[in-house]
């Protein structure tokens, strides 16, 4: 298991490190130089060299890649060149909003997801199981945003239940959980329906393992089996895909956040890019990449736990 | 030389029965049936758009904006009191046009550097597989933001390169798992016994033998690749205006949701047809080509 978490960790790294690379090369492709760009056509020649000495374009370029992973992994993600905040700040400002969507969105898709595959699975092919999976394709198919413009119709603007934008007061933990319901559920509904299908067709394959009838044979309650045994070997996949539509969740968050208008990373980028703060953009992306890498570890190393045939196989 | 014909003709006669064998079975499927027909109708309302539409999808009139659905305006006017059913229509090109082209792309540029993973040696396999990770390390939708703020353009040709690179490595995945299977039969090892070269190899023995899986998956992307483009051109980073999309329609909608619903009602329904009938299609096609791909 110790050398199992190494290498993924190190895996990890060399990702992360690739990933910056690329972001790096990225930014040199912005076309024009980034100083007069952000400060627009009326700057003088002075103050355009004074930014790009400061934002350190001066330098040759591998000195530039180098600076910019060093300063990366000190936690300096740059200043805004605008109104001089540091990045590192205004992220860490708006993250557990984000955080708190991507959490409370993957907890819905579980607590309703579960359920509902299970009951499916072990009412297969009556009509409630095929309106289930329809139900779960047809929510699956439809891209997260919708949800998001299709619940601020109806449940905010004209049925008045929910606010309409915002995040709410901060330090009031009831108004932010009241303002985080359309949006994690907007977010969420899309991966009930994934977590569905799939508790119900591994519950499926794994009913027939041999390991189900000796529990059953040794008169284990079909209850025990069902959350010991059934649950355990089914859940596995789930656990895959939820890693994998954490990096989902958090494109999916951007779009979320910018229709509520909900603080956070994505709403963070969509507002650098209108008015090309490059510096937030960028500090942003470094953020979302590592997150979505950090999940993607965990994931990896959450197999070894759950299943201890992986743990064997290393 | 006889037997030879023969041969051949049996192998062709198999060949079409699989194929024939498969369509039979996606038709028989009652989604596959739904699916099909939701995207003839796209594909109609597509090429025929021109003529379907009772306006130009550009022609603006502010003094009738904001309307909602009435016998001149079926699904009402935007804010420009351009009309929507017109734009919904000419907005459905966009969208075909730029999954199709996109998965395209992806599905090559996967296919070719999978199969140079799987078949190359282990160096190059590791560095391949490295790159992929990386490009998927990402979030995707994140990355085509940056991608295409970066560049500073938005167009067909930038979306369709952009959201194309986004989806590669799955590809490049897939088809260096299939690669690796194919790469111990032994119909591979007398090509390479007889001396061919490795291009041949990889294009003449192994491409045809994954190029199954690979179609499956460029079929159950095309919706979500649709999606994709309709939340760019959602935050403004999609097609330029005043260009129908589907997204922008969205956009419109939603910047001016307080006033009129009409457009974001009408834009995501068609949305939700439209990945709807790709994503019955697909399912029924892979579960007519090999069930065991269900986890694709």
């Amino acid at each position: 298991m110790f050398s199992l978490i190494i290498r993924r960790f190190l895996l990890g790294l060399i990702t992360v490190l690739g990933a910056m690379i690329l972001l790096f090369i990225l930014i040199q492709l912005v076309p024009g130089d980034p100083a007069s760009i952000m400060l627009g056509p009326r700057a003088s020649p002075q103050l355009i060299e004074n930014i790009r000495a400061r934002m350190g374009l001066d330098q040759p370029v591998y000195v530039q890649l180098f600076r910019f992973i060093f300063n990366i992994f000190r936690g300096d993600l740059g200043t805004d060149v605008l109104n001089q905040r540091s990045v590192s700040t205004m992220i860490i400002n708006v993250l557990p909003y984000t955080i708190a969507l991507a959490t409370a969105s993957i907890f819905i898709a579980v607590v309703l997801g579960v359920p509902l595959g299970v009951y499916s699975a072990f009412y297969r092919n009556t009509i409630l199981d095929r309106i289930l999976t329809f139900a779960s394709i047809s929510i699956i198919t439809t891209p997260s945003f919708l949800f998001g413009l299709f619940f601020l119709l109806l449940f905010s603007l004209t049925l008045g239940w929910f606010p309409v934008m915002g995040g709410g007061e901060s330090g009031n933990l009831l108004d932010q959980l009241y303002h985080l319901v359309l949006p994690a559920f907007a977010l969420g509904i899309r991966w009930v329906g994934y977590v569905a299908r799939l508790i119900r067709s591994s519950v499926l394959e794994e009913m027939h393992e041999d390991y189900i009838r000796t529990a059953r044979a040794k008169g284990l309650s079909e209850k025990i089996v069902i959350s010991k045994h059934v649950l355990r070997g089914a859940i596995l996949p789930v656990v895959a895909i939820l890693g994998v539509g954490f990096g989902n969740l958090l494109g999916g968050a951007v779009l979320i956040e910018v229709i509520f208008h909900r603080p956070g990373l994505g709403y963070l980028i969509y507002n650098a890019f209108r008015t090309r703060n490059y510096p937030v953009v960028q500090g942003a992306l470094v953020v979302a990449i590592f997150m979505y890498a950090v999940v993607n570890m965990f994931t990896d190393l959450s197999y070894g736990l759950i299943d201890p045939r992986i743990r064997k196989g290393e | 030389m006889e037997s030879k014909n023969t041969l051949l003709k049996i192998a062709n006669k198999t060949k079409k029965m699989g194929k024939f064998f498969i369509s039979q079975k996606v038709f028989k499927d009652f989604f596959g049936k739904v699916g099909f027909a939701l995207i003839v109708i796209v594909f109609l309302m597509a090429i025929f758009a021109p003529f379907l539409s009772p306006y130009d999808p550009d022609q603006v009139n502010v003094i009738n904006k904001l309307a909602g659905p009435s016998r001149t305006h079926l699904m009402g006017t935007d804010h420009l009191g351009r009309d929507v059913f017109s734009r919904i229509l000419y907005g459905s090109r966009i969208s075909l046009a730029i999954s199709i082209a996109a998965v395209t792309f992806a599905s090559i540029i996967g296919t070719v550097l999978g199969m140079i993973s799987g078949y190359g040696s282990e160096t190059l396999d590791h560095i391949l597989r490295t790159f992929f990770d990386i490009i998927r390390s990402f979030p995707s939708l994140i990355f085509a933001i940056a991608v295409i703020i970066m560049l500073g353009t938005s167009g067909i040709p930038t979306l369709t390169i952009v959201i194309g690179f986004t989806y590669f490595p799955r590809y490049a995945r897939l088809i260096r798992a299939q690669t690796l299977k194919v790469k111990k039969k032994e119909y591979l090892i007398s090509a390479k016994a007889i001396g061919q070269s490795d291009i041949k190899i990889m294009f003449k023995h192994i491409l045809p033998n994954i190029k199954g899986p690979m179609f499956i998956m460029a079929a159950m992307d095309i919706p979500s690749i649709i999606a994709f483009e309709a939340g760019l051109s959602f935050l403004g980073l999609g097609v330029n205006p005043p260009t129908p999309s589907w997204g922008t329609i969205l956009r419109n909608g939603y910047l001016n949701i307080r006033h009129s619903p009409w457009m974001v009602i009408f834009g995501g329904g068609m949305l939700i047809f439209v990945t709807l009938g790709f994503t019955f299609l697909g399912e029924a096609l892979r579960d007519a080509y090999d069930p065991r791909l269900k986890n694709l």
